[in-house]
């Protein structure tokens, strides 16, 4: 993987740039490296067994960008690439277990299905992945705010620097989103 | 909803967000102007936000903290906790706006807007025999409180005088009536869900928030699906399920019906009916174990007994339809009435099952004490399952990948073992002689395979693949293998391997030649592993992980000329065909640490039938999906399956102390997921890594006053490094972004950033005089490396970090950095030579020098504040010592030797800490589970195996 680091770069340069097709070409690139860290994570002997998605992306960041060109842009762009494929990583994840529904003691799968209370978090996730469509429609702005809190695990301080908007804009963009989603999630049938 | 509306609805909304709450209402009439929906709708966003059920799953592992007594929730006081169960923990509670006594239920499973209206469907249930659900909060419920035992601990105390029974059996059918006209199905009846009152009432609780089965994707008799969501919580559920909820299909009333004649004829006799040592063994019973009748007491009603074969009828279209009906057939017991219900028991079905009691009890002997399942047998048993428990000698490794392989003839098994030089070796031995063999050149060889001539064996050494001839000889290298995880020898002469993670299969040809690429990744697969080439040669079967890790991987197969990959089975792990009679054979394969089997079409490459258990305590990596079994068709087709026994990781272990002859003694005795245990340097207190629910933190235990005190708190917090002076502990807490945290070891004090760096770092120990930090870095180029920095400790709770300096940083992974006692050298593992070892450098770095200190593998140096001894971990986890005399820049390092022969337990973390005398090691001992005996590994045989799994496939 280490060879995608010049053309990860690149194509955050490029996607910077406004040219559309570079996320095309961005997207499997880190989705695979997500991928990867968080199976190695796993095999690896790594002191503390805590894994955070948003460690995650951090750790998939470094190993993707030529550290060496990384500016602070390119870091919340790629925050910004990863929020939105963690949001596929969970959505794909989650489809699977409901398919498959069985409860294999493990640890990320777990660390990302459990909420606090203990509560399995699968069919949540596919609401929300669901609703986030229809508000993306009405509001992309506030969407790609959901898709980060939610899914990419960014505070708002984070989320704010990825989209380059105030903090306050965050709170109160994802405030009015989470009600409206609120109200959605339960007319869904 | 028009754009312009939104764009409307949202001015208001930011406008009013911005204002405090006591002025929105205002704010909003005027902002408003009189469009009473535009204020609904913003005050309803405006209330829903201020809603915090939406966590982001990617948030992290916090679990809800216990609450306490005093503690509130909502408008109701926690007043005591009354129990604690597979759904979640019940408090006692007080509502305080009503007044009255409550029970709040904290809800494990899931609790979503679905099962929040269902809950809301239940509450609307108004029966005297039900549990009336009060309130639904977010992730809780709010019960009537109901004091009495509950009909579980009545039948614990023996069977229930028959007219009692009969009056609770009529209650609990009463509610479910209610219930199941309303269309609300229990899904999880059993005694401890129903409770009976000092009045004689009984209450049934927890209707309807049993999780509801889904349908399995594809086609459910290929899915494995057990419903067992949590093994251990289903325990208790599994004896109460229907046969058609315990294969996972949809449920409805009847599974209910059912449940309740599992219920009566508890009551009635005082005995479990379906009762095994495991969910697996229970819902095993529940299938096809016998249901005697004739334990029922002689006075029991005939209108009752036709009425427990009509529940308890386990084909579902047979079984009783009504509960209605059921109350009736009761109530005329009651009045000593003649049943309504006609009893029509199937012609033979007694003598059927007496026969099968006396098959069980053939069998039970055989396997007794042991995992097999035991199951009601359906024709002669000619050839009985034998157990056979095989000691491999002094010698054997068990370890993580494969314990035995057995040749195809059945005649010889191949294992790694230890060779004379302590470095791990593959050992073969012909199950008529006593000795084994050490094969030559197979160092560090794993996961052994046979050629399909048994002559030779195949590999994986030193990140290649090998093959050697099983009477010696040197071994021949076939191809590189960065990470290989299974092969399987063709009949044509074609390896077929995954030598690579993150891959497809390739082949090889067993004569020599370059790999090919044999299997491409599909769309959305992480790895191909564990092939095995169908008999025949016409196809592969292999497993495909596909998301995170391999939990999810599917067992699939893919022809030998081509074409698509056909999923077998999901959710399983390391599948193996084993061949019967023509193409018709069995796949097994091993799903949540359970070996199932299912019919195998190999012309059609399809599976039939259901899945079945076989054995539960096959032993299995985890991590790599691999199954610790191999099977032979010999002798004479009947089948022989040797396998590692083993159970599921353990969740927590003490901490002991550990002494040169061996002997362990408690440390602390309180079990607890410790890691990486580091003494102070006055050896009074012992700082550790703690896991909980709520993730993992540093604790202090105190050795004389025997406490526990928690030094970091929220969750991430690990690898505690005492200062010298023992005043501070410099630490990991990898979810505050890269770099190096300091606390006061006292507790006192807020943890402060040491370092802050571009990579992960862990901190791994302190020079003697406090000024220089070793760490490791992980790097995404170079892998691990090692780092120190010199700290200026003139205000030592504030220390200023100097430029870090790399100490080795190298294209293999170097970490764990341990300071000598004087501070001039530096032990580390580095995986340089293909295999982990400790080395010992010079520090500072630069005068060249380098010093392996283990042979065989090692894990971590550690070194005695005597300065003559450096410890180490080796790679099976016992521990070695090695005496050193450092003159000058040379460091001279005698043999190592065995310090204590005690395998200690090592769960991927750090898992020693030495006593500043040098005398002692605080460790984990190996839990009884898991692992093999003290210096022996024990392999079981199962004989005879392929009959006994055509007999339970039938």
């Amino acid at each position: 993987m280490v060879d995608s680091r010049g053309e990860v770069t690149a194509l955050l340069g490029e996607l910077k740039l406004g040219r559309k097709d570079a996320l095309d070409r961005l997207m499997p690139l880190v989705y695979r490296e997500l991928r990867r860290v968080a199976g190695r994570a796993m095999r690896d002997e790594r002191p503390g067994h805590t894994l955070q998605p948003t460690a995650l992306v951090h750790e998939a960041f470094l190993r993707l960008v030529d550290q060496d060109h990384a500016d602070w842009q390119n870091r919340a762009q790629f925050v910004n690439v990863a929020g939105r494929l963690m949001r596929r990583l969970l959505v794909d994840h989650a489809r699977g277990r409901r398919a498959l529904k069985r409860g294999i003691p493990i640890t990320l799968d777990e660390e990302i299905f459990q909420r606090p209370g203990g509560a399995d978090q699968t069919e949540e996730i596919l609401a929300v992945d669901e609703v986030l469509g229809r508000l993306a429609e009405l509001d992309p702005q506030q969407a790609r705010i959901v898709e980060l809190r939610y899914f990419g695990g960014l505070s708002v301080k984070e989320t704010a620097e990825a989209m380059a908007i105030s903090p306050r804009t965050v709170k109160r963009d994802w405030a009015m989103a989470k009600g409206w989603m609120k109200g959605q999630l339960e007319r869904r049938p | 909803m028009t754009p312009q509306r939104w764009a409307r609805i949202k001015e208001v909304f930011g406008a009013a967000f911005e204002q405090p709450e006591a002025e929105r209402a205002a704010f909003l009439d005027s902002a408003c102007d009189g469009d009473a929906e535009l204020r609904a709708e913003v005050e309803r966003l405006l209330t829903e936000s201020g809603d915090d059920s939406l966590h982001s799953p990617a948030s992290g592992i916090f679990n809800a903290a216990e609450l306490a007594p005093g503690d509130t929730v909502a408008h109701y006081r926690i007043e005591a906790k009354l129990g604690e169960g597979g759904m979640g923990v019940v408090y006692k509670a007080r509502d305080s706006r009503l007044g009255r006594s409550v029970a709040l239920k904290f809800v494990k499973a899931q609790f979503n807007s679905r099962s929040e209206r269902e809950a809301r469907a239940v509450a609307a249930l108004n029966h005297p025999n039900i549990c009336t659900l009060h309130d639904v909060g977010p992730n809780y419920l709010v019960m009537e409180l109901i004091e009495g035992p509950t009909l579980a601990e009545r039948i614990a105390k023996g069977a229930i005088p028959l007219k009692e029974a009969l009056d609770i059996a009529r209650q609990i059918a009463e509610a479910l009536e209610a219930a199941h006209e309303k269309g609300i199905v229990h899904r999880d009846l059993k005694p401890a869900n129903i409770k009976v009152t000092a009045e004689a009432k009984v209450k049934v609780l927890d209707f309807g928030l049993a999780k509801a089965p889904e349908p399995a994707a594809g086609d459910p008799d290929n899915s494995p699906t057990l419903t067992a969501t949590q093994a251990g919580t289903i325990l208790g559920t599994a004896g109460y399920m229907s046969p058609e909820q315990a294969i996972g299909k949809p449920v409805d009333k009847r599974a209910d019906i059912w449940a309740f004649g599992v219920v009566l004829y508890e009551m009635l006799t005082g005995h479990r009916l379906f009762e095994g040592e495991s969910v697996t063994q229970t819902l095993a019973e529940v299938l096809r174990g016998p249901i005697d009748f004739g334990q029922l007491r002689r006075e029991t009603p005939a209108g009752i007994r036709g009425l427990l074969r009509r529940c308890l009828d386990r084909n579902v279209k047979n079984r009783l339809r009504d509960i209605g009906e059921a109350r009736v057939a009761i109530e005329a017991a009651l009045a000593g009435e003649e049943p309504l219900i006609e009893v029509a028991p199937a012609p033979g079905a007694a003598r059927r099952l007496r026969l099968g009691w006396g098959v069980t009890a053939v069998l039970a002997m055989v396997a007794a004490g042991s995992g097999w399942i035991t199951w009601r047998a359906t024709r002669p048993v000619d050839f009985p399952l034998t157990r056979l428990s095989v000691d491999m000698g002094p010698e054997a490794v068990a370890g993580l990948n494969l314990t035995a392989a057995i040749s195809p003839d059945g005649r010889r098994l191949v294992f790694p073992a230890r060779g004379p030089n302590g470095k791990q070796q593959l050992a073969t031995r012909l199950l008529d002689q006593a000795q084994a063999t050490l094969l030559p050149g197979t160092e560090n060889g794993q996961d052994p395979f046979f050629s399909p001539d048994n002559q030779f064996v195949g590999f994986f050494a030193d990140r290649k693949l090998k093959k050697t001839s099983v009477q010696g000889g040197e071994p021949v290298t076939l191809c590189d293998a960065p990470s290989g995880s299974g092969a399987s020898w063709g009949e044509d002469g074609t390896i077929v391997a995954a030598l690579n993670e993150a891959s497809g299969l390739s082949s090889v040809p067993a004569a020599g030649g370059r790999p090919q690429p044999f299997s491409k990744l599909g769309k959305g697969e992480g790895d191909h592993c564990w092939p095995q080439i169908l008999p025949g040669g016409q196809a592969v079967l292999f497993l495909a992980s596909h998301s995170i890790g391999m939990e999810d991987a599917t067992v699939e197969v893919i022809p030998w000329k081509g074409g698509a990959a056909k999923t077998l089975v999901a959710g399983a792990s390391f599948g193996r065909y084993l061949p019967s009679n023509g193409s018709r054979g069995y796949l097994v394969y091993l799903h949540q640490g359970m070996l199932f089997e299912v019919g195998f079409d190999l012309s059609r490459l399809e599976v039939q039938g259901t899945p079945m258990p076989l054995l539960e305590d096959v032993a299995a990596n985890s991590a790599l999906a691999g199954g610790q079994f191999d099977f032979s068709r010999a002798p004479f087709g009947h089948g022989t399956l040797v396998y590692l026994a083993g159970k599921a990781a353990v969740e927590t272990w003490p901490v002991m102390w550990l002494d040169s002859y061996g002997k362990m003694q408690p440390l602390i005795a309180t079990p607890g997921a410790y890691i990486q245990p580091r003494f102070s340097p006055d050896g009074r207190r012992l700082a550790l890594g703690v896991s909980t629910n709520s993730g993992t933190d540093i604790y202090i235990y105190d050795l004389q006053r025997e406490t526990m005190t928690r030094l970091t708190f929220g969750g991430h917090s690990t690898v505690p490094v005492w200062t010298p002076d023992g005043r501070h502990i410099a630490f990991y807490a990898p979810a505050s972004g890269f770099g190096i945290w300091w606390i006061r070891s006292d507790g006192s004090g807020e943890p402060q950033q040491l370092l802050t760096t571009q990579n992960s770092v862990v901190p791994w120990s302190f020079s003697p005089d406090g000024r220089c930090l070793a760490y490791h870095e992980s790097n995404p180029e170079t892998g691990y490396d090692i780092w120190t920095v010199t700290l200026d400790t003139s205000d030592p709770d504030h220390p200023k970090p100097g430029k870090p300096e790399p100490f080795l940083r190298t294209a293999s992974d170097e970490y764990v950095p341990m300071f000598s006692p004087d501070g001039r050298w530096i032990a580390y593992r580095s995986n340089e030579s293909g295999t982990s070892e400790v080395y010992v450098r010079p520090f500072p770095g630069g005068r060249g020098g380098k010093w392996q200190i283990s042979t065989g593998g090692g894990l971590y140096g550690i070194w005695s504040n005597n300065g003559r001894e450096l410890f180490y971990e080796t790679a099976d986890n016992r521990i070695m010592v090695v005496d050193y005399t450092a003159n000058g820049d040379s460091f001279v390092s005698g043999k190592p030797r065995l310090w204590s022969e005690e395998q200690v337990f090592n769960r991927g973390n750090a898992n020693l800490a030495l006593a500043p005398d040098g005398k002692r090691f605080a460790v984990f001992p190996m839990p009884e589970a898991s692992g093999p005996e003290k210096g022996t590994v024990h392999v079981t045989f199962l004989l005879n195996f392929l009959d006994e799994v055509r007999r339970k496939i039938r």
